[in-house]
């Protein structure tokens, strides 16, 4: 089985909708039988916590991500485009 | 009752939903929102300042696909007793979109999340926005008759829709 890919999901928060768009991550990326694992954090925490992590998907403005690509995206929370910010993340998870 | 049991039918009240609210503008109505939760003994004075300022650096407009929505929220720290305000204005203010803030979105209905317990601020979101992706419900409630209507369409949207 692959090694788990580990994902930072941001928003303001860090409790809020970043707790709805983990969650639906995790969801859709099951469903493809591709492991995860979401950490949640507040946008302004990314710089210090963006470190090891494959990818970061954010509701908000974040910057300090290095060489981390970023998704920023509310299509979890509008329903709209889901399918295709699923693709994207499936695609920078790829080995 | 513990913190854990809280549903969202204990979190929408009648008196937390503001109907035909006139404000010309976004701040205007966190303001008086926020101010409203503060009255009636929901939150910490700190409460007002702390939405206008999250508001600015994150805003909170969702432009779902139909009518759009905001979803103010702060840090837990201001709300004294976990509530849910919800407020249909007379006229859409502008917001900036959660996703491009250099789009602003027109907004008509505002759903102010205060809640005391982390996970439940992550479960009630969920859950609202879920049923807030049906525009039907938000199309509903856009037109309904005054306050106790638009009250019954949010619990019967969620027991049909929420998660």
């Amino acid at each position: 089985m692959a090694q788990k890919k580990r994902i930072l999901v941001a928003c303001g928060t860090a409790i809020a909708t970043s707790t709805v768009v983990a969650r639906k991550i995790e969801e859709e990326l099951g469903k493809r039988n591709i492991p995860v694992e979401t950490t949640q954090c507040k946008a302004a925490e990314v710089p210090s916590k963006v470190e090891g992590h494959d990818l970061v998907v954010t509701t908000t403005f974040v910057s300090g991500t290095g060489d981390v690509p970023v998704i920023h995206s509310v299509s979890f929370l509008t329903g709209v485009g889901i399918e295709k910010d699923i693709e994207k993340i499936v695609e920078y998870l790829k080995d | 009752m513990t913190s854990t049991s809280l549903q969202f039918s204990d979190l929408v009240k009648p008196e937390c939903i503001l109907d035909n609210l006139q404000v010309g503008s976004r701040e205007e109505a966190l303001t008086t929102m926020a101010r409203h939760l503060v009255d009636a003994g929901y939150c910490h004075d700190s409460f007002v300042e702390a939405i206008l300022e999250r508001e600015r650096i994150h805003p909170s407009g969702l432009p779902m696909p139909g009518h759009k929505i905001a979803i103010p929220h702060t840090d837990a720290e201001h709300v004294q007793s976990s509530v849910i305000l919800f407020a249909r204005l007379q006229n859409p203010v502008r917001f900036q979109s959660m996703g491009d803030p250099d789009e602003a979105i027109p907004v008509q209905m505002i759903s102010m999340f205060a809640l005391k317990e982390k996970k439940l601020i992550g479960d009630m979101l969920e859950t609202l926005i879920t049923v807030y992706q049906h525009n039907e419900v938000l199309d509903a409630i856009l037109n309904a008759d005054g306050r106790d209507a638009i009250f019954h369409l949010l619990q019967d949207a969620v027991r049909t829709h929420g998660k």
